[in-house]
């Protein structure tokens, strides 16, 4: 299963993603590109934190 | 040796004594009070050994690994205690002693006199330095429950972490929180957290309700364990005046379960608006950086304008323009005294035109490309140009002569 990037992670790439496009030295082909990642990274943040249940578990212990 | 006397060997009169004892329905069960000494644990059999005195006597003790395994905790050398057991002999030796099945600190006050002491060896090694405690993780994935399948505790983070809508993975490592055996339990928990390594911070709960013992959060190993634990632990033993010692050791403290949740969950409202600004952000930084292009383009626009040659070809057109009104106006014989100057300066130079001195009469020599000015350096036999109005002479030079001063 892919490894879901973890909420802090999103949230850090978007905070590098916006400070990036405040560069001067960004290229036009970049500043596109990080503004499609930033929207699509931010939906996707939203759906996880509208979709996302609570999950309950109990750790098994391994038999000795 | 005299007659009707039975010889025993040794090893008859240590059992017969020992059996002599034993017997003793006095001696069976006993409580003796006494300071501890000498004491020693047998590393292989796990027997404790020691003995306990007073003023007037000794007695040497011993207690089996089985019994050791139930005390709460080792007695130690000069601990005054309440030894429980039987009176026996010990063969080998022919010593008088006890077996022991429990051993209880005398007099009330001692445990909390011996937890005092712990928290302040913790306190000195550095266990409960502020400095030494973790933030929480903002927006864990996966949190531990480290707490009994009996309490409320669990139902109250869960309730707590559901209340905030945060999603995420609570998984719930069971152990015993009460009891001798809670605190190796609660190790062990703890410990089954950080080998399967899947959670970002671990609360170590207790329920509401449950007896004063808390005997278990004051475990010496447990604060060790915690101290190292790789993610941050937060305590949430119940509402208590004194703080245990995993309330000092852990990296946060919550009264109850339900602030444990509240102090670990995000409140997923905050995150969708933290989420949401900076969705803004990034349209707001994408669109500013296609503004500084646009306007840079505009800016670039305006130069090349600025530099046209269209600008040039007009600036030509309007001297042309002049120049052309000009001739007019000489045409028409309105020169101004300027150009009247300038017309009479253009004949002067007219006039100074070597050709139209040449129609006059005068020649120039010329020596391979040069003017001949001077007769110095001619010779003869060297030949010369001569140019004239209307052509050239070549000839050979015959006599050079210079003139009189």
């Amino acid at each position: 299963m892919e490894q879901k990037e973890t909420m802090e992670q999103s949230l850090r790439r978007l905070e590098e993603i916006v400070s990036r496009l405040g560069e001067d030295t960004v290229t036009l082909d970049d500043s596109l590109a990080l503004f499609a990642e930033g929207m699509k990274l931010s939906r996707r943040c939203m759906d996880q934190l509208r979709e996302a249940e609570l999950v309950l578990e109990e750790h098994r212990v391994p038999e000795a | 040796m005299a007659p009707g006397f039975r010889v025993l060997t040794v090893s008859q009169l240590c059992r017969y004594v020992r059996s002599l004892l034993e017997e003793q329905k006095t001696l069976e069960d006993i409580m003796v009070k006494g300071e501890v000494s000498n004491l020693t644990l047998h590393r292989a059999t796990g027997h404790l050994y020691f003995s306990i005195r007073d003023d007037g006597g000794l007695v040497k003790c011993v207690m089996f690994s089985s019994y050791v395994q139930r005390l709460q905790e080792l007695p130690e050398e000069g601990d005054a205690v309440i030894v429980r057991g039987m009176a026996t002999l010990y063969e080998q030796s022919g010593s008088f002693q006890l077996k022991v099945y429990d051993v209880q600190p005398l007099g009330e006050g001692q445990g909390r006199r011996d937890l005092e002491a712990l928290k302040q060896r913790l306190y000195r090694e550095g266990l409960f330095r502020q400095e030494r405690k973790r933030p929480m993780p903002p927006f864990p994935d996966t949190v531990g429950v480290i707490t009994s399948r009996e309490g409320a505790a669990l139902q109250d983070i869960v309730k707590a972490f559901r209340r905030r809508g945060y999603g995420c993975r609570l998984i719930h490592y069971p152990c015993t929180v009460q009891g001798a055996s809670a605190p190796a339990s609660v190790c062990r928990a703890l410990r089954a957290m950080e080998e399967e390594g899947l959670c970002q911070a671990a609360v170590i709960a207790r329920g509401g309700g449950s007896n004063e013992d808390l005997s278990a959060f004051n475990d010496e190993a447990l604060a060790y364990q915690v101290c190292r634990c790789p993610v941050p632990v937060v305590s949430a033993v119940g509402h208590e005046v004194d703080y245990s010692i995993l309330d000092l050791v852990a990296d946060a403290r919550a009264a109850t379960p339900t602030a444990a949740g509240e102090l670990l969950c995000p409140d997923r409202e905050a995150l969708l608006e933290q989420v949401r600004r900076l969705r803004e952000a990034v349209a707001t930084a994408a669109e500013g950086q296609l503004r500084r292009r646009e306007q840079r383009l505009e800016q670039s626009i305006r130069l090349l304008s600025a530099r046209s040659p269209r600008q040039r070809v007009e600036k030509n057109r309007q001297r042309l323009e002049y120049l052309v009104r000009l001739l007019w106006d000489a045409e028409k014989g309105k020169l101004s005294a300027l150009e009247g100057q300038t017309l009479h300066l253009l004949r002067q130079l007219e006039l100074l035109n070597p050709a139209a001195v040449m129609r006059k009469g005068w020649s120039i020599a010329l020596r391979e490309g040069k003017t001949v000015t001077t007769v110095e350096g001619l010779a003869p036999g060297q030949e010369l140009t001569t140019l004239l109005a209307d052509g050239e002479v070549v000839s050979t030079i015959r006599v050079c002569r210079r003139k009189e001063e």
